[in-house]
């Protein structure tokens, strides 16, 4: 942005220029749902079953 | 005089042409132009009074339109005297305690998953998604689930082609059975043979497209993804190949399965041993940050990398590919995405 001083011309403002975009929380299957599984490395029944926070594979 | 403070969770991200500006609990980015930038830095470093100052009183309105926004927002408040100080930065440290965090295996027949096994738990490997060549039944996908039963996983994807049997009744028996598989993908079928409904424990997608292996890498706004853990990987390392393994359908060991180097065989040489090749690793730190024009993209840190199709066009004195992902058709010196289609080069994946 160009400071203008003692000058008297608008801005060059782009000002209306937004654009937005909400990507969806991709861990979560459905929005209050957690699963568990079992794992014997971890030793634990509830091992949270997630999916990963980014997408692993863009083939579609 | 008054301070403007921007949240922790604010991430600005300054492109050629515009900015984006990712806030990272509500997972949300917004594009922005470049003067909102310049007037973000000025609020970080000055009083909103002597910014003001600066500005005649017909530009003075647009800086208070600005802050209003930014309020609005909520990318940050105002505070009297001096900045809050009781607000450091977050940190983009990255931390993943797995060896490796996800594994890509393309197949034919499930019995390399037996291969695997072993590594997949000393590894300590979170995902594992699979591409079957092979049309799988109801018991194969059943047999996966029972292969990695107690694992370390914790989860499964897997793309399969469509078949006749995969309908309601398929996908409700497996609903009954899986509890690793968080996404299953039908390809190559022509009409959705059920509604999906949300009442499964996996996301079951069905694709019209013949999908080849080779169809990866794509990049788009959909593949974005503003979340913290993400964006920290991707300050950081490479945002697809950092901890990934891949295995083609003939068993090689690869940064990827649709890579071409290969570092062993999978029939005579443990992920382990592969993964012990310094030449493994040499990807895993290249940022967007060093990838030509992506350095210059305001979407650099939400979007997710590809090193098997590139433009092929830069090197680095290390000779690692260095070139824009030939799948993506931005150009953030313009800001404007381009139609895939019409870069001959696209059309052959």
């Amino acid at each position: 942005m160009k400071k203008l001083y003692n000058e008297k011309n608008k801005l060059p403002l782009t000002f209306k220029y937004i654009e937005i975009f909400k990507t969806k929380n991709v861990s979560k299957i459905h929005s209050s749902m957690v699963y568990f599984v079992p794992s014997e490395k971890y030793q634990t029944e509830y091992l949270v079953r997630e999916k990963p926070l980014k997408q692993l594979t863009k083939l579609l | 005089m008054t301070y403007f403070n921007l949240f922790s969770n604010i991430m600005v991200t300054k492109g050629a042409s515009r900015i984006l500006i990712s806030d990272l609990q509500r997972n949300v980015s917004e594009l922005y132009s470049l003067e909102f930038y310049e007037v973000i830095e000025e609020l970080k470093n000055k009083s909103i009074e002597s910014i003001l100052e600066n500005y005649d009183a017909e530009s003075r309105k647009f800086i208070y339109e600005y802050i209003e926004l930014l309020l609005e927002k909520e990318y940050g408040f105002i505070s009297e005297g001096d900045w809050d100080r009781n607000f450091p930065p977050i940190s983009y440290e990255y931390h993943e305690p797995n060896e490796i965090s996800n594994i890509f295996i393309e197949i034919n027949n499930l019995s390399v998953l037996e291969t695997i096994k072993e590594s997949v738990e000393n590894l300590g490997v979170r995902h594992l998604v699979i591409y079957s060549h092979k049309k799988l039944s109801l018991k194969e996908f059943q047999d996966i689930e029972l292969q990695f039963a107690g694992s370390a996983l914790n989860g499964i994807e897997i793309f399969s082609p469509y078949h006749d049997d995969v309908d309601e009744n398929f996908i409700h028996c497996l609903n009954q059975t899986a509890k690793r598989i968080y996404g299953l993908v039908f390809y190559g079928c022509a009409k959705d043979p059920i509604k999906f409904r949300d009442i499964f424990r996996f996301h079951v997608q069905f694709s019209s497209e013949d999908l080849k292996i080779s169809s990866c890498g794509k990049v788009n706004l959909k593949y974005f993804n503003t979340n913290s853990r993400k964006v920290s990987e991707a300050l950081h390392h490479n945002s697809c190949l950092h901890k990934k393994i891949g295995i083609d359908v003939n068993g090689n060991i690869k940064n990827c399965p649709l890579m071409a180097e290969s570092f062993g065989n999978i029939n005579n040489e443990s992920l382990e041993d592969a993964l012990a090749k310094p030449e493994f690793r040499k990807y895993w730190n290249l940022t967007k940050d060093k990838v030509e024009v992506c350095r210059d993209c305001e979407f650099r840190y939400i979007c997710t990398d590809c090193r098997a199709f590139t433009e092929n066009s830069h090197k680095n004195s290390e000779g690692l590919d260095i070139s824009k992902p030939l799948k993506c058709g931005y150009d953030p010196y313009s800001g404007k995405w381009e139609a895939e289609s019409s870069n001959p080069l696209k059309q052959k994946h």
